[in-house]
């Protein structure tokens, strides 16, 4: 007596199959996993394609694009952990302008990465520092109060640019311009 | 995020525990959900984008650990799908750590100019990665079941006590607390304790002796010295000692408040008296990984010594790298197989007659003189300021600077020369026995100290961002 094929039964038997470790079906859940991985490394490394430029070069950019040295002063590394809290030896390069009269609050910081290393802390640094600031002049200086909490921050590659001041975006765009 | 963060302490941390403490005892399930869920809010915080590859290497070693243990339910071994999933994990950790070194090392060796973007590094992924392979690793060899539910694996990998600075946690270490585990009001008062401890550590003492090591480093020449420089590398040594450890405490701390048991980290390795016991008492869960998944499988000491030095040698070059994708870390590292190679073969014996103060001295100066190689990326740098340590970079034996950080120094590193000894933790322990009231007194003192730094401190370095 011929066995008639039962559906139910070739569907288990499929489901069997694509559970075998050697089968098909696992093969392509292998192949799937390699996919998403490749699309999401491209996407990242896309994302955060930044050029390798010298902060002197942005330093002069942002000197002939803006009018920033009116009013910022280069500030020494020892500033840089005053101020920001950030180590500048832990950094391949950083470039740091500050205005420095009294109840002041514009700045800019670019902080260039070792390869290999996060950005996360610098960061961190930057919005404990904008808060900081805020802190200390709510309640009596609303325009400084203000900027502050229009201060652009940007992570890009290995690059974090962080600005307080009247035209913040303006400074950011001739950073992000140089290094993209 | 950063357990040394406001936002932590204030926000994220006690709405975590508000909510999972409100949810029954007996739905454990919904209680691991929860914590899944402010892990993935935790990791996401500084960078949403690397959330994804987190969730990834969930599901993937998930998937791998269940094909794995299918095929050798079947009669086959797994090899093919272990070294898959050993590959792949490598590859993303390779691809975000060690691309930009792989790249500037090519060109350097070659004069190559090849065009490269060296990808900012998802904190914590050393971790989580080296956690992942511990899951596989242990499937593999049938040392543990593999788990049925994903959430579980997520859970594991992402949990967020030991996600940014370790302790790495063996998967068959928190197996079965995963399915099972004791919160009460005790072991979350010692958890607390245990936090507020690492906190203090961290804030207090780490963040102090490393603003001390930084503002050395940034001094001219001329104000340098040999004393001042012997002053700064102290402040690095224990800023090291007391960050790391602070945050396994913290990390430690926190598993327990949501009743998870992790293993110490560190067992005051600075009392050690030759190099293998620092090592038995630093980052115990690095070489604790090393010595079962790389080590032991190499071949260990089982085999000819030209071997097993061969092992060593492979053993602590890796763990260097793995501590940061430059040469100085590799230089570390493979320091550090040569003298565990030397005391094994050679001056063991010598050292063992020695009294126990030389003992002592021998092994603080090998690892302060290491963490020169460690904290200064510089190689050029890295040899001047060893030169200034043993009076040859031209610098006088000490100056008004060194009088000034003597000074104004000397209270903090006694402070962290005593808390490098079990002393002061004995002795916390032993208030909080017999004056409870005294011994919370002192606990909230560290705590409050901390949050007061914190607010109005501005160095808060992270030094695992390199890890």
């Amino acid at each position: 007596m011929n066995e008639t094929k039962n559906p139910m039964t070739e569907e288990m038997n499929n489901i069997k199959k694509s559970r075998d470790p050697k089968g098909l079906g696992f093969f392509l859940l292998k192949i799937l996993f390699i996919a998403v991985l490749a699309g999401f490394l491209f996407v990242v490394y896309k994302g955060a394609e930044a050029e390798d430029v010298d902060l002197a070069e942005i330093d002069a950019a942002l000197k002939a694009d803006t009018e920033f040295t009116a009013v910022l002063k280069d500030q020494s590394d020892r500033d840089l952990m005053q101020f920001i809290g950030l180590n500048a030896a832990d950094y391949e390069q950083v470039l740091y302008y500050r205005n420095t009269q009294a109840l002041a609050v514009d700045e800019v910081l670019v902080v260039k990465a070792k390869e290999g290393t996060s950005v996360d802390g610098v960061e961190t640094a930057v919005r404990k520092r904008i808060e900081s600031q805020i802190t200390a002049y709510s309640g009596y200086a609303p325009e400084q109060v203000k900027m502050l909490k229009n201060a652009a921050v940007k992570k890009v590659g290995n690059y974090v640019i962080y600005c307080t001041a009247d035209k913040a975006d303006k400074y950011k765009e001739v950073v992000l311009d140089a290094i993209q | 995020m950063l357990f040394s963060s406001l936002i932590f302490l204030v926000y994220f941390l006690p709405i975590t525990v508000i909510v999972y403490y409100s949810i029954p005892t007996k739905r454990l399930d919904l209680r691991n959900i929860w914590l899944l869920l402010a892990s993935l809010v935790f990791y996401s915080w500084g960078e949403p984008v690397y959330v994804f590859l987190m969730i990834y290497s969930a599901l993937f070693n998930y998937f791998m650990a269940g094909q794995i243990a299918r095929e050798k339910e079947m009669g086959g071994s797994g090899k093919r799908n272990m070294l898959f999933t050993l590959v792949m994990n490598l590859l993303i950790l390779g691809f975000f750590k060690y691309w930009g070194f792989l790249m500037e090392t090519i060109n350097a060796v070659l004069g190559l100019h090849l065009q490269y973007t060296a990808l900012p590094l998802p904190i914590g992924i050393s971790f989580y990665t080296f956690q992942g392979l511990s899951y596989i690793f242990d499937v593999y060899r049938g040392k543990v079941e593999v788990q049925k539910n994903p959430l579980k694996v997520a859970l594991y990998l992402a949990l967020f006590p030991q996600l940014i600075a370790g302790p790495i946690v063996n998967y068959k270490d928190i197996e079965k607390q995963l399915d099972e585990r004791t919160c009460n009001m005790d072991r979350f008062g010692e958890g607390a304790v245990r936090f507020c401890i690492g906190l203090g550590k961290k804030v207090i003492l780490a963040n102090n002796l490393g603003a001390l090591f930084a503002e050395i480093c940034l001094l001219p020449d001329s104000r340098m010295s040999l004393v001042t420089a012997w002053i700064g590398i102290l402040g690095y040594t224990f800023q090291i000692y007391f960050d790391f450890s602070g945050y396994s405490d913290m990390a430690i701390g926190l598993g327990k408040m949501f009743g998870f048991d992790f293993k110490e980290n560190f067992n005051y390795p600075y009392i050690s008296k030759s190099i293998s016991d620092f090592w038995r008492r630093w980052h115990i869960s690095l070489s604790s990984w090393f010595r079962d998944y790389v080590y032991i499988p190499l071949g260990g000491n089982r085999c000819s010594v030209p071997r097993h030095i061969l092992n060593l040698l492979i053993v602590w070059s890796l763990t260097g790298l793995w501590h940061g994708a430059n040469w100085n870390f590799v230089a570390w590292g493979t320091y550090f197989g040569i003298l565990l190679i030397l005391e094994k073969y050679l001056i063991g014996k010598y050292i063992e007659k020695l009294p126990e103060w030389a003992k002592h001295v021998y092994t603080m100066l090998i690892v302060i003189i290491s963490w020169v190689f460690f904290s200064i990326t510089d190689t050029a740098q890295m040899f001047h300021y060893l030169a200034m340590m043993f009076g040859l970079g031209g610098v006088s034996l000490a100056n008004m600077t060194t009088v000034y950080y003597l000074r104004t120094s000397i209270v903090l590193l006694i402070a962290a020369t005593a808390g490098s000894t079990p002393k002061p933790a004995e002795f916390i322990r032993k208030l909080c026995d017999s004056h409870e009231k005294l011994g919370i007194t002192f606990i909230m003192a560290v705590f409050v100290m901390a949050l007061a730094y914190l607010v109005f401190g501005s160095y808060n370095p992270f030094l695992y961002f390199r890890f």
